[in-house]
């Protein structure tokens, strides 16, 4: 299990959206919100996995970048 | 606890996401022990950087199990990821619990006498054949007492200035950078001017990671309207929320601040009455030694910087003149200017020039010397301002701004410890790299290093490694941790309490000093440095056949004995602790120095009368409001250095053609021995790996995960690539933190001529798919 600490920078005016995008996704909890950035955290299987939900959140509209901070594994 | 791991882990991804970005995300209290399950709290501060957080340290059952930010503190309660889980450094299965001697490739447990008894034996046989040959290398880490007591001993005792720091790797730059300007060390500004800038200029630091509670309160200013500018070849986590973010050829930032500061001669953005009234020019006309120092005038300036045009600027350092432009007028034109800087900075060959410059821009636009205006220097370790730049146990300084190499000043410390005239000699001592060397060459025979690890952390440590290998010297390393890659090179290894196993005094990077209680008793055999310090000194004394002169020298019973001293010792000075009493500093939430009597709140700011400052009227008492009274002999005006552009040491070249820089990870700390021992900091960061860009993979061949050889003219190492957007073109990093992956075996040791800070951030390698 790769548990993963990531920041959405959206556009102004596009939290709503993409936070009701997110919500949609299973693997991702969300933490707060500044500033046009949502702190999440992504839950999947493996490494490779969480890249796939960050290609996949990258490509929301209203996402201007995906920016993992920590990523571990929980054996 | 009712906590899964995998809850744990997941709290700690996103608090690691929300520090990065400045969210106020606290840890829930079933996290990290509740408060039901603690018998007592403690106050005390963070073991870890310069940031300097006021925590509570909670207690059960002579153990630390849970830890608090200090809400009436500067931090409001916060910690970084790091500080939460500070408890699980005080319990880590390689404690030092014993006194340790080397026999062959083993250490075998010994008695403390029996280790105090062969160590006064190795210095004192030392010292006999040569005062010179006795050494201590000491750290920002230790408290304020200890370092001030190895001063006097070192110093004042035994005559000898081989006595030196760990700041002088992280540090010295900035501590040059603020005398040779402001005429004294450390910041004039505090952590409470964030509150009032609208305009933050941050340069070789990733406050992000290295800073992160600091960096809370930019974001929390920014979110308020405050502009970031972010001057870093890297695209840190601290550069990615930044308005504007100036990437720059590694290490010619120079030609980037004396391009800002012809912008604002030329755009008329200067406060021409702010440079009349305060400000000297000068310029070094022969390097020497001694270099030959001239004072010019206004119009030479401006002729100096003509050469700088953004223009010129750009084809050096590769940023776009028209975000030169842009960053000199934010600067100058915004209500008030904060500036930060860290390593980035400080650890260059020219690190005191750079720090010159970034005080410049200050000065000429007058963004100085009122709330958020101010020239702020970070701190990478939580006393290496309070014990050892303020203290003096660098080898040229003596306690609280005085000097080695000044004849009033040793004369003053001779008065003050009662020493016979003198006795303290006029010679700087050699600092960390040369005293390795020293150490290497056999000129120093008898070696004590405390509270660090420069096994792992001196740049291109394998020479230096080697050389405290030597067979016929004597080295002692007193640490809470073994092995370490310092303790594992050790003759003789002396377990230390840690943090809160014993009380004493840090100060940070605003000068606030804070006072650290002790909590809990230290593992198995483990004792307080400043104890086996007392010990050894009054019996090295006694074997020399000083007895009485140790017993009068090191009258000392406890921290608070030697605390009052050094309040007395900074009395009159520049500094002034009188008022900061032990009582009071047990009840205040740290004390800003100056604080000259004990109902003096302490001083926020700086050579300011205006904004508090009652030492501008006892120094300059015709100043109006601002005075740099350190500066006496320059009128008390600050000066403005013209320092010409000059790049790193070891520039990539054909052979070589990737800049390796070096710095840290949010998950840990400097050499790792705390961090790497907390499970789920280590989970999250387990090892090293070099950071590159896409386009440099694509050169070199490799994919994230994929094994690539760095190798520079000093060492080799196999890392982890990770291909990602944060390094510019011919750029890699590597994280510091790691003992079985030293990058620091490549690193550049040459040093600025000015504060002996080696060249960490800047050299030059090839890469190859390992």
């Amino acid at each position: 299990m790769s548990i993963a600490g990531i920041i959405i920078e959206v556009q102004n005016g596009a939290e709503a959206s993409v936070l009701t995008g997110l919500a949609q996704i299973s693997q991702i909890s969300v933490y707060g919100v500044k500033e046009n950035q949502i702190v999440t955290v992504i839950e999947a299987d493996n490494a490779a996995s969480v890249n796939d939900t960050v290609s996949r959140v990258s490509l929301f509209d209203g996402v201007l970048g995906v920016y993992p901070v920590s990523i571990s594994e929980d054996a | 606890m009712n906590i899964t791991r995998r809850q744990l882990l997941k709290y700690s991804a996103a608090l690691a996401a929300a520090s990065a970005i400045g969210l106020d995300l606290v840890l829930p209290k079933e996290l990290m022990g509740a408060e039901a399950d603690v018998e007592k709290w403690v106050k005390g501060v963070c073991r870890y950087c310069g940031a300097g957080c006021g925590v509570y340290v909670g207690v059960k059952g002579g153990k630390v199990v849970a830890i608090k930010g200090d809400k009436d503190n500067w931090n409001k309660g916060f910690l970084c990821l790091k500080g939460n889980f500070l408890p699980a450094i005080m319990t880590a299965p390689d404690r030092a619990k014993y006194p340790l001697l080397r026999k062959g490739n083993e250490f075998v447990k010994i008695s403390w006498k029996e280790a105090m008894d062969l160590m006064v034996d190795k210095f004192a046989s030392a010292y006999k054949a040569d005062p010179q040959s006795v050494a201590f290398y000491g750290s920002g880490q230790a408290y304020t007492e200890e370092s001030y007591f190895m001063n006097k001993v070192f110093k004042g005792g035994l005559g000898t200035n081989n006595i030196d720091g760990n700041p002088r790797l992280c540090m010295a730059s900035a501590a040059v950078g603020y005398v040779s300007t402001f005429g004294k060390d450390e910041p004039m500004g505090c952590y409470d001017d964030m509150y009032h800038a609208d305009c933050f200029f941050i340069i070789g630091s990733n406050m992000a990671e290295a800073h992160p509670v600091i960096f809370r309160i930019v974001n929390e200013q920014k979110k308020r309207g405050a502009k970031i500018i972010m001057v870093d070849p890297r695209k840190t986590l601290s550069a990615r929320i930044a308005d504007m973010h100036m990437s720059f050829i590694p290490g010619n930032d120079l030609a980037i601040m004396n391009a800002m500061a012809h912008v604002i001669v030329k755009e008329n953005l200067y406060s021409k009455e702010y440079v009349d009234k305060h400000l000297v020019f000068k310029k070094v006309t022969d390097p020497g030694p001694p270099p030959k120092i001239d004072k010019v005038g206004w119009d030479e300036y401006v002729q100096f910087l003509d050469e700088y045009t953004p223009e010129a600027a750009e084809k050096i350092s590769g940023c776009p003149k028209d975000d030169i432009i842009k960053a000199a007028r934010m600067f100058a034109q915004s209500k008030a200017t904060m500036s930060f800087w860290c390593m980035g900075l400080n650890q260059r060959t020219r690190g005191v020039w750079a720090n010159n410059l970034m005080h410049n821009l200050h000065l000429l636009t007058g963004q100085i010397n009122r709330p958020g205006a101010t020239s702020f220097s970070l701190t990478g370790q939580p006393n290496a301002c309070g014990g050892v730049r303020d203290g003096g146990l660098l080898s040229h300084l003596l306690p609280y701004g005085r000097l080695v190499a000044n004849e009033k000043d040793r004369g003053d410390m001779e008065n003050f410890w009662d020493l016979p005239a003198g006795r303290i000699q006029p010679k700087p001592g050699p600092t960390a790299v040369e005293m390795f060397r020293d150490y290497g060459a056999g000129k120093i025979k008898a070696m004590w290093i405390a509270c660090t690890n420069p096994g792992q952390s001196l740049p291109n440590v394998d020479v230096y490694r080697k050389g405290m290998e030597g067979k016929d010297t004597f080295l002692v390393v007193s640490e809470a941790y073994h092995p370490t890659k310092t303790s594992e090179l050790a003759d003789l290894v002396l377990p230390a309490a840690l943090w809160v196993e014993k009380d004493g005094t840090y100060g940070q990077s605003e000068r606030r000093y804070q006072y650290l209680e002790k909590a809990i008793n230290p593992p198995a055999e483990a004792r307080p440095d400043l104890d086996v310090m007392i010990e050894f000194s009054n019996k090295l004394f006694k074997a020399l056949g000083r007895e009485h002169e140790g017993k009068k020298l090191f009258a000392f019973k406890n921290s608070e004995d030697v605390w009052n001293e050094i309040r007395q010792c900074s009395k009159g000075t520049a500094y002034d602790f009188m008022g900061m009493t032990r009582a009071r500093m047990k009840k205040a939430h740290g004390i800003q120095w100056p604080c000259p009597t004990e109902d003096h709140p302490g001083t926020l700011r700086r050579y300011t009368a205006k904004h508090g400052d009652v030492l501008v009227k006892k120094f300059d008492p015709e100043a109006a409001d601002v005075s740099f009274y350190g500066a006496k002999a320059d009128g008390n005006k600050a000066t403005v250095w013209l320092r010409p552009h000059k790049g790193a040491a070891e520039p990539p070249d054909a052979e070589y053609p990737y800049a390796l820089t070096t710095g840290r990870q949010i998950e840990h700390w400097h050499t790792g021995t705390m961090t790497l021992n907390v499970p789920e900091l280590k989970r999250s960061a387990p090892s090293a790996y070099v950071e590159i860009n896409q386009r440099d993979a694509a050169k070199i061949g490799v994919k994230s995960k994929e094994k690539v050889r760095l190798t520079s003219r000093r060492g080799t190492i196999v890392l982890e690539a990770k291909v990602m957007d944060v390094p510019r073109d011919g750029l890699v990093f590597v994280p510091m933190h790691y003992p079985d992956k030293m990058i620091n075996s490549l690193t550049n040791d040459a040093f600025d001529a000015l504060s002996k800070q080696p060249e960490y951030k800047i050299c030059a390698v090839k890469i190859e798919k390992a």
